[in-house]
């Protein structure tokens, strides 16, 4: 016998989406400090309370293979940079600094160092995600942040964001998501007030400011921007994914977002006096789906129903329209590969399915292919966005 | 500011992460800041520190504190 010609077949990943926000573990120790000249103190004094940076990572694939959603702890090569530099090569940071490489804050800095008030000190973190999937190390860079440190005699703003600094969006726990398709469709859907909670697509993200001790709402604007590379673009409540900004809360229209970085801005006046980023990112969790049934065809029946049966998390998902996407195929002696409907239900017609009516042909194949819908877009003809009589955009999936 | 040395114990309890902190066996190192934002401790500096059955301190003598006893991440 020879063999000869071997052919390898590899599995085909969906490559990973990361995100990486840099989160401050220690809000009394935060990222800006004052300085009191007359005794000669800086409030807090990170020598006696330090501050702790994390980088919050985030890993993904929209085919649901990646499991390790909270990444950190597969963080290698971790690198603290100061404007742009290695922090490790540094000799006034040397001591004044170290990097956990524990589970979940693996890659969080603990800083021991105060900066001076004539110093801006620009933080950023880099590493990589060995993904073993595929065989390649996925790099990951986070945002800048400031370490400043203010005279005592400015009364200094700060923003706080009352939310994770990486927003995940999961489709299926999403019960308004359910509520506008059972609206659309006629099914009984309660209160849109009682499908709106932490896992709505309409996200409330709190904005704190705080100016000096005290917190305050007046006397400054809020400006939200989309990062893309180095770039930064103003959003506004024409934007998909921007429902309402405030100086206390941003909305956020969570389906129209795959993966985005957004920077808030505070300004006073014209000056900007604090800043703040956040990321979302949308998940894609493993699930199953088959045809639930497997009855016989009995001679004479034309037609042949079926309906797919989808599990998430040990759960039925009882509408998957608005989530996955289903094509409905059936395979058999004489043709394979034949396709039906779009959609949870198919009604597939005999004759044109290519079964035969003999023992070695008498037999039909049917499955379903899926995948999870990206994310969600408005209509438009290039030039205007679809609206409907009271100016809503029309968002599609 | 003032310096505020504490338990662990009593720290977790009024929700403070330890992740962070200088620390010596069971005692744990806080700024005024936490303790005056806290929403499980009301009143002054005073009063709070008073509740955690600690005790607080000047920058200053608690640069030194930390040198002399060793606290350390």
């Amino acid at each position: 016998m020879i063999v000869e010609n071997k052919k390898r077949i590899r599995r085909e990943y969906q490559p990973l989406t990361t995100a990486a926000s840099l989160k401050i573990l220690t809000p009394a120790s935060p990222v800006s400090q004052v300085f009191n000249p007359i005794q000669n103190e800086y409030n807090p004094d990170r020598g006696i309370t330090p501050l702790v940076i994390l980088p919050q990572v985030f890993a993904d694939a929209s085919d649901g293979s990646w499991t390790t959603h909270n990444a950190n702890r597969l963080l290698s090569n971790m690198k603290w940079y100061v404007n742009n530099v290695d922090i490790t090569t540094l000799p006034a940071w040397a001591g004044l600094f170290s990097i956990d490489t524990f589970e979940d804050n693996r890659g969080s800095i603990t800083i021991s160092r105060n900066i001076a008030v004539e110093d801006k000190i620009e933080l950023h973190f880099e590493a990589v995600i060995p993904d073993m999937r595929t065989g390649v190390n996925v790099p990951i860079k986070t945002d800048t942040i400031l370490l400043s440190t203010l005279d005592r005699v400015d009364d200094t703003y700060q923003l706080s964001i009352g939310d994770d600094a990486v927003i995940r969006y999961n489709p299926f726990y999403d019960k308004l998501l359910m509520y506008d398709y059972k609206l659309a469709n006629g099914i009984s859907a309660g209160t849109r007030e009682e499908s709106i909670d932490g896992n709505a697509y309409e996200r409330t993200v709190n904005l704190l400011v705080t100016k000096g001790a005290k917190a305050t709402t007046t006397g400054y604007t809020v400006e939200l921007y989309k990062l893309i590379g180095q770039n930064k673009t103003l959003l506004t409540v024409s934007d998909l994914d921007i429902i309402s900004i405030s100086n206390t809360k941003i909305v956020f229209d969570l389906r129209t977002v795959e993966k985005a970085d957004y920077l808030v801005l505070v300004k006073e006046g014209a000056k900007e006096v604090a800043r703040q980023q956040c990321s979302v990112v949308r998940v894609y969790p493993p699930f199953t789906i088959e045809p639930l049934s497997s009855v016989s065809i009995n001679p004479g029946e034309t037609l042949h129903r079926n309906i797919a049966s989808v599990h998430q998390n040990g759960e039925i998902v009882r509408i998957p329209e608005p989530i996955i996407r289903m094509l409905w195929f059936t395979d058999t002696a004489n043709i394979t590969g034949k396709e039906w409907q779009e959609g949870s239900r198919t009604v597939v017609e005999l004759n044109r399915t290519g079964i035969g009516e003999t023992y070695l042909d008498d037999w039909m194949d049917i499955y379903v292919a899926a995948e999870q819908k990206g994310a969600f877009y408005g209509l438009t003809d290039g030039a205007d966005d679809y609206t409907d009589s009271i100016g809503n955009d029309y968002i599609n999936y | 500011m003032k310096y505020i040395i504490t338990t662990l114990s009593k720290a977790t309890d009024i929700g403070i992460n330890p992740i962070g902190h200088l620390k010596k066996g069971e005692n744990i190192i806080l700024n005024e800041k936490e303790l005056m934002s806290n929403a499980l401790l009301v009143g002054d500096l005073t009063e709070r520190v008073k509740k955690l059955g600690a005790k607080s301190y000047t920058d200053l003598y608690i640069k030194r504190l930390i040198k002399t006893e060793g606290y350390g991440i």
